[in-house]
């Protein structure tokens, strides 16, 4: 997953910033767990956000674990619940997918390199799909689409980030009450538009030089080596548009022991990652850069 | 019927003051405004129904509810020529398949017909088609201040409620001239006056 849906830490308090850790350390626990240990490369801020969105207060048990990336101290985690199980699920589907996707797009060394890292998952992922056939079928159908939309070079930017957006919405579990899973739904959408239009704004340089499809410059027509100022201005209401969408979703939600973490990464983590993505500041650049 | 006060967030032993000020910021958060076009719209209605209830109840009628639970959170799709009726209920019913079904089938594109397929996009969160649509349905009529309102939401954005101490994005300009406006409305409306009679 991409990482775009984070809290900006500076906003949270301590106590939430804890909280929002042994979220993520459940998380990545409970991917151990469930499907093995290769499936704890898997996790990550986006699917950390599903996670806090599903639990209920009930769901608080707290335990101490061992993270296999800092051996020297236990850190907390939550214990083991349905909600970073659910998340854990579609934590190995998407990726598997994502992985698929490199492979197809790639030269041979990297095919060949998405290819051994793909049979590592193999395993995890046979487990996933019989745990959550409805989210891998519909996850396999949009990226069908997504592709078939990406060959055609299409100029919609909505259509394209529909299939993103269509697919986190269904991470929303089918058995809750109407009332809970219209807005839990909405948010999903838009999260996912938000994810998808964001990701097409930070690879667009990348995509520039490969000539991959890039759904920015096809809905815009653009040639330039850079993002003009007034797409940017017209891509602000529609990311604005994203976050007014996941508000009026989180305010009909119950109040939850989790919400605070929500409302900074909808209020804050959303629009500071946004900026940065615009400024080509956010850290996944500079990661590759390194690499 | 759920507890009043619990529906409020007060305690049962808030004072009138303490309990008009939840009501108050309850009723911002579930307002009609921040649910034009939002497919979400009648669980808000609900909730505003809901905390006008429990609002009432506490009162015991000496303060009525001020806010409107009533028809203010579905925009009223009458207008227009009668060819489009059937599919003006279907936006308003929520059933944008069908709506959009039977637009495609439309061969003569007026600027009603664009002005509705705006209205279906923009309900299924295609902000940017929505835009494009009532950009076409606009330059088509001028004059039509329906189509020219519903331009006006999709290019500003930021109108959702925000909890206080959550800003809006940093580069949101909240300073035009139409919000302004607005603002200086909704201060009248709470002083007990009106400063644009029609909102």
């Amino acid at each position: 997953m991409f990482g775009y849906v984070r809290p900006l830490k500076g906003e949270l308090k301590v106590s939430q910033f804890e909280r929002y850790k042994a979220i993520y350390c459940g998380l990545c626990r409970s991917l151990g767990k469930n499907f093995g240990f290769a499936a704890r490369f898997t996790v990550s801020y986006d699917l950390t956000f599903l996670a806090a969105l599903l639990m209920s207060d009930d769901d608080s048990g707290i335990v101490k674990g061992r993270c296999p990336g800092c051996c020297i101290k236990k850190k907390t985690m939550l214990d083991h619940n349905s909600a970073l199980e659910e998340a854990a699920v579609k934590s190995v589907i998407l990726t598997w997918f994502s992985l698929k996707d490199k492979q197809a797009d790639g030269g041979v060394l990297s095919r060949i390199g998405w290819g051994m890292v793909s049979l590592l998952f193999r395993p995890a992922i046979k487990k996933a799909e019989n745990m959550d056939k409805d989210f891998y079928r519909i996850t396999e159908e949009n990226t069908r689409r997504l592709a078939q939309l990406e060959k055609d070079n299409c100029d919609s930017i909505d259509r394209t980030a529909d299939t993103f957006a269509s697919i986190l919405k269904s991470s929303i579990p089918q058995n809750l009450p109407d009332e809970v899973k219209r807005p839990l739904q909405h948010m999903m959408y838009n999260i996912g538009r938000f994810i998808y239009i964001t990701d097409a704004v930070d690879d667009y340089k990348k995509d520039r030089k490969t000539g991959a499809f890039n759904a920015v410059a096809a809905r815009y027509g653009l040639t330039s080596d850079d993002i003009p100022k007034d797409v940017f201005e017209q891509l602000d209401v529609l990311m604005e548009n994203c976050v007014d969408m996941c508000s009026s979703a989180a305010v009909l939600l119950q109040t939850s022991v989790n919400e605070p973490i929500i409302s900074n990464i909808i209020y804050f983590g959303l629009p500071a990652v946004w900026q940065s993505v615009k400024a080509g500041t956010f850290n996944k650049r500079a990661k590759q850069e390194k690499s | 019927m759920r507890d009043p006060y619990e529906v409020l967030g007060v305690s049962p032993s808030a004072s009138e003051e303490e309990v008009k000020k939840a009501y108050r910021e309850l009723a911002r958060k579930y307002h009609p405004d921040k649910y034009v076009d939002n497919p979400l719209a009648d669980l808000a209605q609900e909730k505003m129904k809901e905390i006008n209830e429990a609002y009432d109840t506490i009162m015991k009628g000496g303060n009525k509810s001020q806010y409107n639970s009533g028809n203010g959170y579905n925009r009223s799709y009458s207008g227009g020529s009668a060819q489009y009726a059937a599919i003006r209920s279907a936006i308003n019913a929520g059933n944008l398949a069908f709506a959009e079904q039977q637009l495609m089938a439309v061969s003569n594109r007026t600027a009603e017909w664009y002005f509705l397929m705006g209205s279906v996009y923009y309900r299924k969160g295609w902000v940017d088609e929505a835009r494009k649509h009532f950009t076409t349905a606009a330059s088509m009529e001028p004059n039509n201040m329906e189509y020219r309102q519903a331009l006006a939401r999709v290019q500003t954005g930021g109108q959702a409620y925000r909890p206080a101490g959550y800003g809006g994005m940093s580069n949101a300009s909240t300073c035009d001239c139409c919000s302004s406006l607005l603002c200086a409305d909704c201060c009248c409306e709470c002083m007990g006056g009106d400063l644009i009679p029609c909102c």
